[in-house]
């Protein structure tokens, strides 16, 4: 089914329950692994997959805006949210970007990475999954900027109006969830 | 400018949001400053490293796809069927008001008959009281539960038994 994803949610209040799969389907792969890098499980992200469309077709009558996809992101993001303070696991808002002791750079650490010998695709292979460690242990409402912009492409303007927060707010835990995966990238490198 | 600022620019040049009047700020910060060149080469490894990902096989499980579908296909609850099918909406409401005419209309009709029997009940035991017992005290009782049964068939229009008026 074509058209923009605002025609089929539009098609969907309308009574056509096949919009709801095209927009199921065209958001499948993004939204889930969006859902996936931010929770570090797949009983996880399932849930708040199954969750996040639940609401939506709760909530389709309702919408109103310009932007369907800011709108799903926004639901997933606050579901993780919601269950990231339910389990606890958020260390803090805006907590300070990383260790002033850090003298080396992200960029550092993925070139050291390479002189170890390493092939170039297991080396990438190996530091995504560090990647992936590392975002599961920061606060996740820096987490999910750096994935919205790393993975996803949204802009910074997207991001804070989909995240209720200003422009420097959003650029502000950019540079946090920066500082801090640098850290703790520094901690999973082997010596 | 501070650095810190400096890498706001970084961010935004990075996607796609930097203003003009940025630009020129930016470009000679970046001469002078290791530290924000070495953001930019960070940014841009860690997409070339993300970008490696294949995220074909990251997927939710089928359970789940199976349940959004089900309940897509459930009746919406605020928009669909009313405004697709109006006349159902008439229909529902007709069907509704009628039932709960009929259903005042039972209750009044059961509540009257319901009276009227419980004070025929009463009034046939005294009857026989005061037959079998000449007594004057039941007699008197008798007359006021017949007063009272006359009043609530007038009350209900049912036209009283003339045996009520030989008792």
């Amino acid at each position: 089914m074509d058209g923009t994803d605002e025609q089929l949610i539009n098609l969907y209040n309308q009574g056509d329950t096949g919009a709801l799969d095209t927009l199921v389907e065209r958001y499948k792969r993004p939204l889930y692994s969006f859902l996936w890098r931010l929770t570090g499980s797949k009983t996880d992200a399932d849930e708040i997959f199954q969750d996040t469309w639940l609401r939506v077709i709760q909530k389709a009558g309702d919408f109103q805006q310009n932007r369907f996809r800011g709108w799903v992101f926004k639901i997933a993001h606050n579901l993780v949210i919601d269950r990231s303070r339910l389990k606890g696991r958020t260390v803090s808002l805006d907590a300070p970007a990383g260790n002033s002791e850090n003298d080396g750079t992200l960029g550092d650490l993925l070139q050291d990475g390479r002189t170890r010998g390493a092939d170039e695709q297991a080396y990438h292979r190996d530091i995504r999954r560090d990647i992936e460690k590392a975002l599961v242990q920061l606060p996740k409402e820096q987490s999910s900027v750096f994935v919205m912009r790393m993975t996803l492409d949204m802009t910074f303007r997207e991001i804070a109006e989909l995240q209720g927060i200003t422009l420097n707010a959003a650029l502000g835990r950019m540079q946090s969830a920066l500082a801090k995966m640098r850290d703790l990238l520094r901690e999973h490198q082997p010596e | 400018m501070h650095c810190n600022e400096i890498q706001n620019l970084i961010l935004l040049e990075d996607s796609g949001e930097i203003t003009a009047g940025q630009r020129q700020p930016l470009a000679g910060h970046l001469e002078a400053c290791a530290d924000c060149r070495a953001l930019k080469t960070e940014l841009a490894s860690l997409r070339q490293t993300l970008g490696t990902a294949d995220l074909s096989r990251i997927t939710p499980s089928r359970k789940v796809l199976e349940t959004i579908q089900t309940a897509a296909r459930k009746p919406h609850p605020r928009f669909h069927w009313h405004l697709a099918q109006p006349w159902k909406v008439a229909l529902a409401t007709a069907a509704s008001l009628t039932l709960c005419l009929t259903g005042v209309q039972v209750m009044n009709s059961r509540q009257a008959t319901s009276n009227i029997e419980a004070l025929a009940e009463q009034l046939v035991i005294l009857q026989e009281e005061n037959l079998n017992a000449a007594d004057d005290v039941a007699a008197e009782d008798f007359t006021l539960l017949e007063d009272g049964l006359t009043t609530t068939l007038r009350g209900n229009s049912i036209p009283a038994s003339p045996r009520g008026k030989d008792v």
